[in-house]
């Protein structure tokens, strides 16, 4: 570790033990051990919670498992060793969460960086070597340079040192704090880390400063509130996840469009429950850390809402680039200039670090325009709201003076347009298209008179609400400035304690008492982590989309992929082509495709050899579907198709039986259809069985697709529905999709009838089959219907439908993917899709 | 220059600059400037501006934090450790 002098500034509070420290350690009086044994306690409860809820993942489990027991252990720590049982702490948590080849690498990685920083030589060189490190690893991770590295460790060794090294060299290189090992481990290692990717950049200089800076048992009582704020967000997180959030294809009224809106912003409880979790468990261990994302949603200007939604990021931000750059310009030009180059030098960094941020949590370094038009936006709407602070002042008082109504109706006033503004802004932000946002735009443009008495009424009570807030927040600080009192302890402890035991006892309640089903479904709901309804959509659709936005806004999802292996979506055996459809697969090869082999015949079918003439005594059936019909994720021999055959040759009768599998990964039933005219029909057939599996959806999903893509559809009836729904290339794709779901019946029947006549003029029986979703669907009453009503249609055109819908009845649908982020089904599914299959192909026959 | 005088014109200068017509009572040498939002990152530069051409002093960008300028007794001794 450095020589160096350690500041004299940091001498009492970050440099040696805190004054709090050395009179209570190791000689508890009873009042203190009470409300350590409270504080206990109520940590105990919160854990239940966590656990019975399932927050975030099993490793937080694990993780606050480790908090509770390193608690005690820290706090009867002598003074001087706490800090090494905190960092001993952090360390047992990464070997719990990431196990020890990881945890060793984790650790290995971070030790050497922490080594160069205190390397014996010229600060400069310090940097200069800290920097080729990480640039060898930047090459590592961007899969440039093979290592001996697991590809598990980026994310969390990532989130411990990309923001931190820089403010650890930066009060190093000021010696603005002090360095010891045990400060080093703890720093970079903190305990909760390791489950948390996004993680605040705790200040160095802050972490040592704050230390114990005041009575221990007031600063656990702190850090228990602050991880059930958490709790609660993330909860309210969940229900909004899974009840609010849709996609913008699904919006369709104005008071829709505003939930939307509205729901863009709530995403961020996510960030906001994990940051006090976080911040709350440092409080644990005597950080007494600023208050993370204080009340965001009641700013009352744009630099207030800077300051709250993530006070560390903008410390941090202060820190390192605005002030170094401030304090320069201003040498050289006038305040006002050096203050607006400092900021938009300052947002420009946010925007670049965001992206460096999200190369080391998944991979790659998005450059996209939401996130550009976004920070611009925040950027300048902070620097206009400093130039007007810098002219005109800010109202700031220490006293609790009353405060005239108009100056509260402004302060509502102000709450609420800077809301609508920042909301406006995160729907920029999370849209897939600048169509999409223009979209929600235009369903809100339409509001009628009760939709705006609605939304105005929403926000008055915002309003409303940033007024009483304030006026108990005056209350508050100006008790604390005038009379320096201490932080209660024992209301909000019981407060904690007490509402720990009502959730609690609603979550077990159904277990014991007659609930209302309605309510225990919605507990249900809440203490498991599951896709909604939007999520599954995109994933579905995420077999050939860019996942880039996807895994940006949809944490669930997000987590899911993060896990996928390089190039699992990649399939080697498909290529591009002009046309529509502008991909196939090509004959003769064979490859490695999530996670099996995959072969493919001289016809470019995922199928065994076929002779293109019908051999005698055959009867042949071509099979044409999407992903799950093609066998993605399993064995050539475990497609259900194949299975089907060998069963039913295997019966020995005089009939030979063939299944083509015409099915190709990512054909919607537009594109099908497309593929039948090109080559299905070239083959001698008896009859064929087209499979989907929610084709209103995805019918209406093609349609959208070709004309978003501009792609050549040989259909004139087609061409026409685009033309009358005025869909073009530039039109976003939920904008098409709203267009043209009230015509998906239409356009259904369309395509069936399309089958059936060209079935007909062959001599071909039109067979239907429709395969389950990979998740239950039976609690949403659309979906179900939209699965009836498909067979309906097909009925009405004049196929066969085979019903294979209930085939994964009665098993853990999840237990048939083919692994945590594709739902597609594994070996299992395909056999019980096989035997439905096979027993309603007997059935056919035999009527 | 003494410890008191910079005390009394540092205490002015944030009554008049970011407290106008507050009573000069209730701010107090250990009153919390920064964590409690009085001196915000503008309010902050503006000090530090103010305590360089007031007192003739350099004061470093990583100087201008909570650690320095939360209260107006770290104010004043910072400013009297560089005089």
């Amino acid at each position: 570790m450095s020589s160096r002098p350690q500041p004299k500034s940091a001498g009492s509070s970050a440099g040696g033990v805190p004054p709090a420290i050395p009179a209570a350690a190791g000689k508890f009086r009873v009042s203190q051990l009470i409300r350590f044994a409270a504080v206990g306690v109520q940590l105990a409860l919160i854990t239940l919670v966590v656990r019975t809820f399932d927050i975030e993942s099993g490793a937080f489990f694990r993780v606050m498992t480790i908090a509770c027991g390193g608690f005690v252990l820290h706090h009867l720590a002598p003074a001087r060793l706490r800090l090494p049982v905190f960092a001993l702490v952090s360390l047992a948590g990464i070997y719990a969460v990431l196990g020890t080849a990881n945890a060793i690498q984790v650790v290995g990685l971070g030790l050497l960086f922490i080594g160069l920083a205190h390397l014996p030589v010229r600060f400069a060189l310090r940097v200069a070597l800290i920097l080729a490190a990480a640039g060898v690893l930047a090459a590592v991770r961007a899969g440039a340079i093979p290592a001996p590295l697991s590809g598990a460790i980026w994310p969390i060794f990532g989130a411990m040192f990309m923001f931190r090294m820089i403010v650890y060299l930066y009060d190093l290189a000021n010696k603005a704090a002090p360095f010891s090992p045990s400060r080093a481990l703890a720093y970079f290692f903190m305990l909760p880390n390791v489950c948390f990717p996004l993680f605040p950049v705790v200040d160095y200089k802050t972490f040592c400063r704050t230390y114990y800076d005041d009575e221990d048992v007031r600063v656990y009582q702190t850090g228990v509130e602050w991880m059930f704020r958490g709790l609660i967000q993330l909860l309210l997180y969940r229900w909004v996840y899974q009840n609010l959030m849709v996609g913008a294809d699904t919006v369709a009224s104005p008071l829709a469009a505003a939930t939307f809106v509205l729901t863009a912003f709530l995403m961020y409880l996510k960030i906001s429950g994990s940051f006090h979790m976080i911040v709350g468990m440092l409080h644990l261990f005597g950080f007494n850390l600023v208050p993370t994302n204080n009340r965001y949603f009641l700013s009352e200007s744009f630099t207030d809402y800077w300051r709250r939604i993530n006070i560390y990021w903008k410390d941090f931000l202060q820190k390192v680039f605005f002030n170094p750059v401030y304090f320069r310009l201003n040498k050289r030009m006038n305040a006002t200039a050096a203050l607006v180059a400092a900021t938009l030098i300052a947002f420009f960094v946010t925007w670049a670090l965001h992206s460096y941020q999200w190369f080391w949590i998944r991979g790659s370094f998005p450059v996209i325009w939401q996130d550009i038009v976004f920070w611009s936006i925040m950027g300048l709407l902070v620097l206009g709201n400093m130039l007007w602070e810098n002219k005109y002042g800010r109202q700031r008082s220490l006293s609790r003076a009353k405060h005239p109504l108009a100056s509260e109706a402004k302060l509502a006033l102000r709450t609420v347009g800077t809301f609508v503004v920042v909301c406006t802004s995160w729907v920029i932000w999370s849209s897939e298209t600048f169509g999409e946002f223009t979209l929600i735009l235009g369903h809100l443009s339409r509001a009628g008179v009760r939709d705006v008495l609605v939304i105005l009424a929403a926000l008055a009570a915002l309003g409303v609400l940033a007024v009483i807030v304030a006026r108990a927040e005056r209350g508050k600080a100006g008790s604390r400035l005038g009379k320096k009192k201490p932080a209660p302890f024992w209301g909000p402890a019981y407060q904690v304690a007490a509402s720990c035991v009502v959730i609690l006892f609603i979550a077990y309640a159904p277990l014991v008492m007659p609930v209302d089903p309605a309510i225990s479904n919605v507990v249900d709901n809440l203490k498991t982590s599951r896709l909604n309804s939007r999520d599954m959509a995109m994933m579905d659709r995420g077999y050939y989309e860019d996942l880039t936005n996807v895994a940006r806004f949809n944490e669930g999802l997000g987590n899911l992929y993060a896990q996928k292996p390089p190039n699992w979506e990649r399939c080697w055996a498909m290529h591009s082509r002009e046309g529509c459809p502008d991909f196939e697969l090509m004959p003769n090869k064979e490859v490695w495709f999530k996670g099996a082999m995959m072969s493919t015949n001289q016809w470019a079918m995922r199928d065994r050899p076929y002779d293109e003439a019908k051999p005698e005594g055959t009867y042949r059936i071509a099979v044409t579907g999407a992903s799950h019909d093609m066998g993605t994720g399993v064995g050539d021999d475990e497609v259900y198709d194949n299975v089907v055959e060998d069963r039913l040759n295997a019966e020995g009768g005089a009939v030979h039986y063939e299944l083509l599998n015409f099915s190709v990964g990512g054909y919607g039933p537009l594109q099908r259809l497309v593929d039948m005219d090109l080559r299905m029909f070239d083959f001698d057939l008896d009859a064929m069985l087209y499979v989907g599996i929610d084709d209103l959806y995805w019918m209406v999903k093609d349609v959208a697709d070709a004309a978003q893509h501009d792609l050549p559809v040989p259909y004139e009836y087609i061409n026409n529905v685009m033309k009358e729904e005025g869909l073009a290339p530039g039109t976003a794709y939920a904008e098409s999709v709203q267009k043209l779901k009230p015509r998906s019946e239409e356009l259904l029947r369309w395509l069936y009838d399309e089958i059936v006549r060209r079935c007909n003029e062959r001599g071909i029986v039109p067979m239907a089959g429709y395969i389950p979703h990979m998740m239950s669907i039976d609690a949403e009453p659309a979906k179900v219907a939209a699965v009836r009503r498909q067979m309906e249609i097909a009925r009405e055109a004049g196929m066969v439908v085979i019903d294979m819908t209930d085939a994964y009845d009665g098993t853990d649908y999840r237990s048939l993917w083919i692994a945590p982020w594709d739902s597609h089904p594994n070996a299992e599914g395909h056999g019980l899709l096989a035997d439905k299959l096979y027993d309603e192909l007997k059935r056919a026959a035999s009527l | 220059m003494d410890r008191h005088a910079i005390h009394d014109r540092v205490k002015a200068y944030i009554l008049t600059e970011f407290l106008p017509g507050e009573d000069p009572d209730e701010l107090a040498d250990d009153t919390p400037l920064m964590t409690t939002g009085i001196l915000d990152s503008l309010a902050t530069l503006k000090l530090v501006t103010f305590l360089e051409q007031e007192f003739d002093i350099a004061v470093e960008a990583h100087e201008a934090d909570a650690e320095n300028l939360d209260t107006l007794d770290l104010i004043v001794a910072l400013v009297a450790g560089k005089l």
